[in-house]
Order: C-alpha cells, then structure tokens, then sequence
C-alpha cells in the first residue's frame, strides 16, 4: 500500500480518470483525498497525512500554484512530492511549477503509463 | 446569452496565429487528445465559415479564453450524444446518462486539453498565453460576439457517428 493520495483539480471526470489511471496502473493506495481547488487541497492537507498530492494548474479560487507557494509559506505537507497534471506543459511552466515546490510534470493528455511512471519514480 | 471576447491590451503586435501551419497544429492536438485520452480516431472533415452572430449546431459547448500574447478563445461543440459517448469513454465505459456533470465536465476538460495542446506546440504563445477555466454551456440558443477586428476559425472533426466544431477566435490588433 502506498498511503493516502490527494487528487487536486476543479473537474470531477478528471478527477476519475486520474483514479482510473492510478488503479489500471497497479499503484495501490490506501486511500483516495480530493479536492476542487487549491484552497480544498490546503485545508485537506492541514488535517491529514498525505504521500502523494496529485495537482492540476488551472483551477478557480486557488490555483495549482497558488496551492504550491501556500504550502511553502505555511509549511504545509513538506516533502510531500507534488505531480503536476495539466495541459500547462511549456517549459517556462514546469520550471516555474518546479521553483515553487512541484516534483513532477504529467500533461494531459496522459497515458496509463505516463501516470504509473512518474508516481512510481517519485515514490521509490 | 451573449458572451464577448475583451479587448486585449497586451497583444499589440501583429500576428497570423491562425496561419495554415498553426491550423494544422491544432489538426495534429485534436488527433493526439482524441487518440491518446479516448482511444478515438477523428478526422478533419473541412473548414466552416464562422460569421459573426451564428448560431451553434449542437447542445454541449466549452469556451476556453486565452489571455497574454493572444486574447481570444478556443470553442468546442459537439452533440450531447457524442458528449456521453467521450464521458463514457473517458470512465472507462462506464454509463453516463443526459445531464449528469460527466457530460459538462468532458466538453470541459476537451476543450481544454485542446486549447493548451495547441498553444503549447506554438513556441511563442506556450508560456506567453495563458488558459481561463472552461465555461461550460447548455443549449443552442448563444452566440459569442465578435468585434469588428476579430480573426476567426472554425474547423469540423468527425470522430464516430459524430461531429466537433472547432472556433478558435482572437482580436487582432492590425
């Protein structure tokens, strides 16, 4: 078992398929969080044990990140690796996503193996 | 309702975003999202004219704005039957039934893996333009306004027994 994971992004479908794609990948958690938004995201993280945030860019209220820089600043889920899901997939974005506390990158639109990949190489 | 692209004060330069080369771009996004997120095979049926004021042809719409380098919009619309068939898809083969929010979120989240797939092969608006949250709409009974020096395109796909118009819509300040 892999412990509890937090899918963040604002579309319930998404949200599905992220789950789809975790279990058709084999990656076994313990426990599924999610969130509608950033906001969501940081009140889940403040009362609960998370190993593995799972976070879209484009939400409303508070964006993946805004979520990111209010983690840091409030030294939420530190350590905890953050896979960004999204189409916002341009360089200057994944170096800005990384700077401000991302551990990885998956675009949409992903593949099974896209997901189990990065998961994996962030939890082993 | 009426929905009306805004005026953009940062695109000040003349650019054809809509050149044959980033038309095909946006052929190439539609095949690679279609093909990779529902295992579906769509094809470019042609270009529709897309006059102001006209009225959509199907019931499930997503407008996606684009903010930065580029002010407009990409818009999607597709039959509510064929919305069920790529939320279905997208759940696995799941059931969806008419009305349900899988319906909205899918042309949702089509349009926006549309729009940030195209943007993001074009090197100048990948980290220059930003994407809005999709606005989902219900019904036919809209058009989108478009001002004066607005450049438009619109595209039909046909993906299965049914079909995705396409508009992609900026302001183009020449």
């Amino acid at each position: 078992m892999l412990g509890t994971v937090l899918i963040v992004d604002d579309s319930a479908l998404m949200r599905k398929i992220v789950l789809r794609a975790l279990d058709a990948a084999d990656l076994d958690f313990e426990e599924v969080l999610e969130a509608g938004d950033g906001k969501e995201a940081l009140k889940l993280l403040k009362a609960n044990t998370v190993a593995l945030i799972m976070c879209d860019i484009n939400m409303p209220v508070m964006n993946g990140m805004e979520l990111l820089k209010a983690m840091r600043e409030q030294n939420v889920a530190a350590g905890v690796p953050v896979l960004m899901v999204t189409t916002e997939s341009s360089a200057e974005h994944v170096q800005e996503a990384v700077a401000v506390g991302a551990s990885g990158y998956v675009r949409k639109p992903f593949t099974t193996n896209d997901i189990r990949e990065k998961v994996l190489a962030l939890l082993h | 309702m009426a929905i009306s692209v805004s005026d953009s004060k940062s695109a000040s330069t003349h650019h054809d975003w809509f050149s044959d080369e980033n038309l095909l771009l946006m052929d190439e996004t539609v095949k690679e999202v279609f093909g990779v997120m529902l295992g579906l095979k769509i094809e470019l049926e042609g270009e529709v004219p897309a006059g102001a004021g006209e009225r959509v042809h199907h019931e499930q719409t997503a407008i996606i704005g684009f903010a930065g380098a580029m002010s407009g919009i990409c818009e999607i619309n597709i039959s509510t039957v064929g919305c069920i068939a790529i939320a279905s898809v997208m759940l696995g083969g799941v059931e969806v039934e008419a009305g349900s929010d899988s319906v909205g979120d899918a042309v949702g989240e089509l349009c926006n893996m549309l729009a940030g797939g195209w943007k993001n092969r074009i090197p100048s608006l990948g980290s220059a333009c930003l994407l809005s949250v999709p606005t989902v709409i219900e019904g036919t009974s809209y058009h989108v306004h478009q001002h004066a020096n607005a450049t438009s395109s619109r595209r039909s796909y046909k993906f299965a027994e049914n079909r995705m118009l396409l508009t992609l819509l900026y302001d183009d300040p020449k």
